[in-house]
């Protein structure tokens, strides 16, 4: 007979509780409140109304996350299944950052190619309360219901444009894989549920200890989840769905499930390897720093011969997943503060990136073959110079944030002793310059004399989105120092205690 | 699932992933005699339910376009 424990749960505590999870609130009252406006409305002021409610909850959130990170007021709650700490709270902020700009590409992009738009914003905002559940996880319940709720959420906006077969394709690889992955993190959870007793991360930090190593329920589960959670960050060799699933997605989609779900999942490899399986690290990082070297090697080798941009940055993305795991293996302050800073970073030049593609779309489809970019500098000046911007950022040129990103993660690396595995990332990061350095010349290449595939419509709202990114891109890199302040405060939870 | 090649049985196949966990889930929360394993099954059960709904509406979708037998068909994608 299992035994009931006694519970009090007073009114102050709910409300303390529900203070923790304020941003998850704010955008999930958005996210009900649009649907139930979705029904409500006559259908042509269904997607702007909708759409409009979708930046009002994201913003809110945005404005509490930092409100609260300022104030210092992060702590747990709900018998610590949910942590509000100041690594919540970045990572709160970053999604609401890219829920707005998700938001913004998506209404545009929806309306050029005749799709509906409300439905789109309300499955966006469902992934980002699956993405903010993720990172204020404090259990591996927790957890595991954030991941499914993104997941499933990014599965039915894969196959959003349903009379496509790419599109339909796409969801139905994402699904089939993505559910495969999620039961192998289920199934390791379950292990590490049996061989600790618990499922709350801070009671696994405190049980397991080195003494662990040599549980096999432990290690096995370690394993599963390792498995499932590279598939989950696209690393190599459990990458193989991501260009495919890229490619066939509606484009603000996969601009932003490459960023969005790619920081979900570091959150949640950080917050269950580095802090919950903090002292079985010796196992875990010899998984991991095969995969990193593996992602390094595939992406980068992989996106040389490919021929849609699309493809190129899904590949890219597995190169970059790669760099971001250097970081979580080196671990501690400083390895935690740089994956934080690099995934701030990325965010922006990758969005940005598939923004700008984003409007080369048109009625007759998506134009993501590089011929599609011939002449954009003169065409488009704007997007020209910061499609340039993004992607020397994505090369790691100074003073772009993405060559600050890399520094911090490379330093970090090896002063945690990973030298080869930086030697192996400075190498392959040499190879990603011709990729994307192709891709400026096309930009700069002259005007082509045969009518462009894809003619401007309106762009306003991506234009705007790319500018901001672009700004962030720019700025983030003088302003490194005060960001990576910012990651470490963010880092300091996961670290308490050791 | 790694061996079927029909969309809607790798489906199931998932479903067997996930109730295999629950059945883990529940008998360790008896040997542990420790409630969150009840829990986490309980979770687990809705969100296996969740995905199953979010499938079969897109193989249905698929299959209003095509007749779809086999996941190779599924090569639209490829590079």
């Amino acid at each position: 007979m299992i035994a009931a424990a006694q519970v009090t749960y007073t009114a102050a505590q709910a409300w303390s509780d529900l203070a923790q999870i304020g941003p998850i609130v704010a955008v999930t009252v958005a996210l009900l409140v649009a649907v139930v406006v979705d029904l409500l409305l006559p259908r042509g002021l269904r997607g702007p109304v909708v759409t409009v409610i979708a930046i009002v909850g994201l913003v809110s959130a945005l404005a509490i996350a930092a409100y609260r990170l300022v104030n210092g007021y992060g702590g747990p709650a709900y018998f610590r299944f949910v942590s509000g700490d100041a690594f919540a709270l970045f990572f709160e902020m970053l999604f609401a950052l890219i829920g707005v700009l998700a938001v913004i590409v998506s209404s545009s992009y929806v309306r050029r190619r005749g799709l509906y738009e409300a439905e789109l914003q309300v499955l966006t905002l469902a992934a980002i309360v699956g993405m903010m559940s993720l990172a204020a996880a404090g259990s591996l319940v927790t957890v595991f219901l954030g991941l499914e709720l993104l997941s499933i959420a990014l599965y039915v906006s894969c196959g959003y444009n349903r009379i496509e077969l790419p599109s339909q394709e796409s969801a139905a690889k994402y699904l089939i894989i993505g559910g495969f992955a999620s039961a192998f993190v289920l199934y390791g959870m379950a292990l590490i549920y049996g061989a600790t007793g618990t499922t709350v991360l801070s009671d696994i930090a405190t049980r397991v200890t080195s003494d662990s190593a040599g549980n096999p329920l432990l290690l096995l589960g370690v394993l599963l989840m390792g498995v499932g959670f590279a598939f989950k960050v696209s690393a190599a060799p459990f990458h193989m769905w991501t260009p495919d699933v890229y490619q066939g997605a509606p484009l603000p989609v996969t601009a932003f499930m490459s960023v969005a779900t790619k920081a979900a999942a570091f959150a949640m490899i950080l917050r269950v390897f580095n802090y919950g399986l903090g002292h079985l690290g010796p196992e875990w990082q010899v998984l991991l720093a095969f995969t990193a070297a593996a992602s390094m090697v595939v992406g980068n080798l992989m996106a040389i011969v490919q021929a849609s941009l699309k493809r190129m940055l899904a590949y890219s993305g597995v190169a970059h997943a790669g760099y971001i795991l250097v970081g979580v293996l080196a671990g501690g302050r400083a390895g935690v503060a740089a994956v934080l800073f690099y995934l701030f970073g990325y965010v922006f030049m990758n969005f940005g990136a598939f923004a700008v593609v984003s409007t080369l779309s048109g009625p007759a489809g998506d134009g993501d073959l590089y011929e599609d970019l011939n002449g954009l500098a003169y065409r488009n000046p704007t997007l020209g110079v910061l499609m340039s911007v993004f992607m020397l950022s994505l090369a790691g040129f100074p003073p772009m944030v993405g060559f600050f990103g890399k520094v911090f993660l490379f330093t970090a690396g090896i002063s945690a002793g990973w030298t080869w595995l930086v030697v192996l990332a400075v190498l392959t990061s040499v190879v990603s310059v011709y990729y994307y350095f192709r891709v400026l010349f096309h930009v700069w290449s002259p005007l082509p004399e045969a009518p462009v595939r894809f003619a401007f419509g309106p762009v306003r709202g991506p234009v705007t989105v790319v500018l901001l990114a672009g700004v962030f891109a720019v700025a983030l890199g003088p302003l490194s120092g005060f960001l990576l302040q910012v990651g470490l405060n963010g880092a300091a939870p996961l670290l308490s205690g050791r | 699932m790694l061996i079927r090649r029909n969309p809607l049985v790798m489906l199931i196949c998932i479903e067997l992933m996930l109730n295999a966990v629950n059945l883990t889930l529940v008998a360790f929360s008896r040997q542990l005699n420790n409630r969150e394993g009840q829990l986490f099954a309980l979770m687990t059960m809705t969100v296996a339910a969740a995905e199953a709904v979010v499938g079969l509406a897109i193989l249905v979708d698929i299959f209003r376009v095509r007749d779809l037998e086999d996941v190779d068909d599924l090569s639209e994608l490829k590079g």
